[in-house]
């Protein structure tokens, strides 16, 4: 688990660097990861892989869209990031190798769930990013 | 005072700075709008696409312009979106549009290559995905070579201009290559090393954005840059895939 995090906080960090994310902001994109794919782990313990995804890819949303309110900075900048550790690269990678042995049943499986995972991430931000927008909507019309 | 083309060539270069970078549609349309009629233009529609952007606003003579822009390449360079979203903000309170225009064209001319550090924090973060997937140390340290080297090959191939689907699969077959030739000497699992070698690969800007487009309504970019990102993985995968199939897989 402490590995596991530790490797999603460098592994956040990196990517922030590639995309040129400024060096400030680096730490919290990293964190942004890290709490996410903890989450998500976390999950895996008691509901099934697509749903933990889900709360991993919320959390990860979440924090960065709160970061983003605090530092007004796009929460983008640590959204991207952050996502990283949740991408269902083995997943993908399954489907791709079963389809290579010939093994189409294996093959469409491991692409249901691929879809499904990615799925999550994509509902997971999109169900806090609306509401974040929501609220924007409405305290910019009070405003 | 900039004249009525100038304002607009201003607006014009922050939003497609702004889509080269990598933003979302929402916040290219909504700059441009907002620096528009800061500017002094009325009646201001902006309509953006990952490919291009049309904008059109009546200046205060009541004469009407209209601007089109085609956008070829994109490169993700976030810090350019979070310059470009201060400096709107600053022009929002009270920036003179010269100075804005000023730093625009240095933001522009900024050089974003990728340099040996950052490709190596880019191999290292590869090779940190190699503990995910549930791999140990010396997994991590191939894939972080892995990572290290398709980040230079992109950088020194994608000088010549050539197209991202081939790139991709260069990128996925010489992971592949390589992890073929780490496995002869080493005991160790070829599924974790290639997996943390290719995630430098993967969309994850686009994956992003196009969640985020489709939120905000921006159904044609939302859809656009889903395929884009569903291309490339499909990319990765035959590049992959072509090099392990020989000798069966």
């Amino acid at each position: 688990m402490i590995i596991i995090m530790i490797a999603s906080f460098i592994g956040s960090i990196a990517f922030a660097v590639l995309y040129r994310i400024p060096k400030r902001l680096l730490i919290i994109s990293g964190l942004v990861g890290m709490l996410g794919m903890a989450t998500s782990e976390m999950a895996a313990l008691y509901v099934n892989q697509v749903t933990a995804i889900f709360i991993g890819a919320t959390t990860t949303a979440l924090i960065s869209e709160l970061f983003a309110r605090w530092i007004r900075e796009p929460s983008i900048l640590f959204l991207i990031p952050g996502i990283f550790p949740l991408v269902p690269g083995g997943k993908a990678y399954m489907t791709m190798l079963s389809f290579l042995r010939n093994d189409y049943v294996t093959g469409i499986e491991e692409l249901a769930s691929t879809v499904f995972m990615a799925g999550a991430i994509a509902g997971g931000i999109i169900v806090v990013s609306s509401v974040f927008r929501f609220s924007r909507n409405r305290l910019a019309k009070i405003g | 005072m900039l004249n009525n083309e100038q304002i607009f060539d201003t607006v014009m270069l922050a939003g497609s700075l702004l889509l080269t970078s990598g933003a979302e549609i929402h916040r290219v349309e909504e700059t441009m709008e907002l620096m528009a009629r800061k500017a002094g233009l009325s009646n201001v529609e902006v309509f953006a696409t990952p490919t291009g952007i049309f904008m059109t606003a009546k200046s205060p003579e009541d004469r009407v312009y209209t601007r089109v822009r085609r956008i070829r390449r994109v490169d993700n360079d976030l810090s350019k979106i979070a310059q470009i979203n201060s400096l709107s903000r600053a022009f929002m309170d009270g920036m003179p549009i010269e100075e804005v225009l000023e730093e625009l064209k240095k933001i522009q001319a900024t050089e974003n290559k990728y340099n040996w550090k950052i490709r190596a924090i880019g191999g290292i973060g590869s090779g940190s995905f190699a503990y995910l997937f549930g791999g140990n140390t010396w997994e991590a340290i191939l894939g972080a070579i892995i990572g290290f080297t398709i980040l230079t090959m992109v950088d020194v191939i994608g000088e010549h201009r050539v197209p991202r689907f081939l790139l991709t699969m260069a990128g996925g077959a010489l992971a592949a290559i390589m992890c073929k030739i780490f496995v002869l000497f080493f005991d160790l699992d070829r599924d974790i090393i290639i997996l943390s070698g290719v995630m430098v690969l993967v969309p994850g800007v686009l994956i992003t954005t196009a969640v985020r487009d489709v939120i905000s309504g921006e159904l044609l970019s939302g859809v656009a840059r889903s395929a884009e990102a569903a291309t490339i993985a499909v990319a990765v995968a035959a590049g992959v895939a072509l090099v392990l199939g020989w000798g069966g897989a």
